[in-house]
């Protein structure tokens, strides 16, 4: 008998934490569309205003993204104007106009303050990451999922984020970037006020990441979303052997 | 006449002469070749640490630059206002300076196209290289640092001002093409002075080595205004000043601060064998003087206790002709100067033969070439010995003060004994 109670435990124990992780990558999944992990090509306009050791600058860029490749492109300011950012999958890549070839970097360097490449490139967590479902907590009043995501492997940004996902819009609305010992070392903000029509329905798109130094507040990014549109890219654009002199 | 009995004495027990005096060679030819060894190491490190890493014998910084550069490398670069208003106040040290070169060092990404290697890089002026690397000094001191290719890279570098430097090592962590002088094409990517990320295009001409081993896949040579280019300066991180031979260091660098106290900005400057800008050097010197310190125990103690044990025993023995020297007048001051005499004079000799041995052993291990790899250095260096007069000189004074010193000792204890006791002594 006692078997049976200790089997019927472990067999409810295993179900509720596989639910438990089924819930969180559909939830991630979700959210991820709201930051333009979706499978069609979609394109929109960042603009970071970043602070830093009381400097203000202010960087413009184009994001087209097509699945798991993104292509970044300066527009402010002037001198910037014409450097590409490529993310072929997990691969990055840094071009110029002036350059004979391009250079491959990392998604974790910094692209500007607090602002890393990986941050305004980023849109698929759900396939980089692994979800676990932390707790429930309120956040301004509002129910959200907290999740913990773990790096699937190396070369991404972060290798661990807490994530909040509001119960109601199931959308990120906050993520703390932990170092390897679990402290944040940046949090980031997010706000939905853009809309994005797909397939005839109409989603919310993040409009503001706000990333914040954990350690020096007033070290900040702020990174605005504007134009998000659907578009159809072709596949030349992601090619880094187009970008070869 | 005591003098004269002295150097008599040295003759009568031959066997303990020659085995006090062969001990006292030896440890003179152990710490003069120790000596020379440090010695050669301590110029080869100088004249790297001046002409090869491109330190100069001054250089210098805005002031705080050593810690604030990375953090704020706007804020604490010289700008080329700044580094004209430096020029000026050294174009009135013209009859000291030889030259003065402009540095950027920093950190980046080297790439191919396909992989991107963590360097550091070290900035260089074509001319400047060109001359440092064709000083007098390195061949003499350092040519074992030194590349056979780096030398014919000078006209390299002075004829193409986009060809950059790698080590072998990084040559083979990004499978670059051999020769190196293949002018691939490969891109340097930083940080401008404003922080964001920038890249410019170089070409491979040429290879170096830093000499250390934890440098040889990181450290890379690029052109000084390429530098400039990738972090969008017209500045310079610090300035190397190199100095006329016989130009008094010390007193340069004292006078140099007192006039740099004029300008609208403080300027650190720093010696090139300053811990803060070159620790390599002050931790070898360290790891060498703690080595020969204890070296120089070790040999002043069994050099010491043999002149104790060698005149204890011919005390004893000659006891009885002690106490006759005493009964026929002489002084005790006098017997006891016969016998320190004696000891210094054997010692002299020790040292005489001591020195011709150790220059003969000098030149022999030389000219055998005998290569090997110190720890932490790239590549195999030559052991070489550079016997030095001075060097040599002060450890013949060390040796003479050591002798005189135990002997003294010695006497003192020994003339307490009475005369009769002296002379009813049988000798034994």
């Amino acid at each position: 008998m006692r078997k049976i109670i200790f089997f019927i435990s472990l067999l409810v124990m295993t179900t509720a934490t596989a639910v438990e992780k089924d819930l969180a990558t559909e939830l991630l999944q979700f959210s991820d569309r709201g930051r333009g992990g979706l499978q069609e090509g979609i394109e929109w306009t960042a603009n970071i205003e970043t602070t830093e050791s009381g400097e203000t600058s202010i960087r413009e860029f184009v994001i087209k993204a097509k699945k798991h490749d993104a292509f970044v492109e300066a527009i402010k300011p002037a001198k910037n104007k014409g450097e590409v950012f490529l993310f072929n999958d997990r691969q990055m890549w840094f071009f110029k106009p002036t350059l004979k070839k391009p250079v491959s970097i990392s998604a974790r360097q910094k692209l500007s303050g607090q602002a890393a490449n990986g941050d305004i490139a980023s849109t698929h967590y759900a396939r980089d990451y692994a979800a676990t479902l932390e707790k429930t907590e309120d956040l301004g009043g509002v129910k959200h999922h907290v999740l913990l995501l773990k790096a699937k492997g190396k070369n991404l940004t972060y290798e661990k984020i807490r994530y909040w996902i509001s119960d109601k819009t199931k959308l990120a609305t906050k993520a703390e970037f932990l170092t390897l010992q679990g402290k944040p070392f940046k949090i980031g903000m997010l706000e939905y006020n853009n809309t994005l029509t797909v397939g005839g329905k109409s989603i919310a798109f993040v409009s503001r990441l706000t990333i914040v130094d954990a350690k020096f507040k007033e070290n900040r990014s702020i990174i605005n979303y504007t134009k998000p549109r659907i578009v159809d890219h072709s596949d030349a654009l992601f090619n880094i052997n187009n970008m070869t002199r | 006449m005591i003098f004269k009995l002295a150097y008599l004495n040295l003759f009568r027990n031959k066997r303990r002469t020659l085995s006090t005096g062969l001990a006292i060679c030896i440890g003179f030819v152990g710490l003069n070749l120790l000596g020379a060894y440090i010695f050669r190491v301590k110029k080869a490190l100088d004249t790297t640490s001046v002409y090869s890493a491109l330190h100069g014998h001054v250089k210098l910084f805005k002031e705080d630059s050593l810690v604030q550069f990375s953090l704020k490398p706007k804020t604490f670069i010289f700008s080329k206002e700044e580094l004209g208003q430096v020029q000026n106040i050294l174009n009135e040290f013209a009859s000291e300076i030889d030259y003065t070169g402009k540095n950027i060092n920093g950190s980046g990404l080297l790439s191919n196209g396909k992989i991107s290697h963590p360097i550091l890089f070290y900035s260089f002026e074509p001319e400047i290289y060109a001359k440092s690397l064709t000083q007098p000094d390195i061949t003499k001191w350092a040519k074992d640092w030194v590349l056979p290719s780096q030398l014919k890279n000078v006209e390299v570098f002075r004829n193409n001002n986009e060809v950059m430097s790698v080590t072998p090592k990084i040559a083979n962590i990004m499978s670059l093409t051999y020769p190196l002088a293949s002018n691939e094409s490969l891109q340097l990517a930083g940080r401008t002075l404003d922080g964001d990320l920038n890249a410019v295009n170089l070409e491979l001409g040429a290879e170096h080595t830093t000499g250390l081993q934890f440098l040889e896949d990181i450290l890379v040579l690029v052109p000084f205004k390429k530098v400039q280019e990738l972090l969008g300066t017209e500045g310079a991180e610090s300035m190397s000043i190199y100095l006329k031979t016989g130009s008094p260091l010390l007193s340069f660098k004292k006078r140099l601060d007192e006039k740099l106290t004029r300008l609208p900005f403080k300027i650190d400057s720093y010696f090139y064998y300053d811990e803060r800008i070159n620790s390599v050097y002050l931790g070898t010197i360290g790891f060498l003087v703690v080595m020969g310190a204890f070296f120089v125990f070790l040999i002043g103690t069994a050099v010491s206790l043999t002149i104790v044990n060698s005149l204890t025993m011919g005390i004893i023995e000659r006891t009885r002709e002690i106490g006759t020297l005493y009964a026929v007048g002489f002084k005790k001051r006098d017997v006891s100067k016969m016998f320190i005499y004696e000891n210094l004079l054997l010692c002299l000799l020790a040292i005489c033969a001591g020195a011709v041995l150790s220059f003969l052993f000098s030149a022999i291990v030389n000219s055998l070439n005998i290569r090997f790899t110190p720890p932490s250095v790239t590549g195999k260096i030559q052991f070489r010995l550079v016997w030095n007069l001075t060097i040599a000189s002060a450890v013949a004074v060390f040796t003479l003060l050591l002798t005189l010193i135990s002997s003294v000792i010695v006497m003192k204890n020994k003339s307490k004994i009475k005369l009769i006791d002296l002379l009813n002594d049988t000798g034994g």
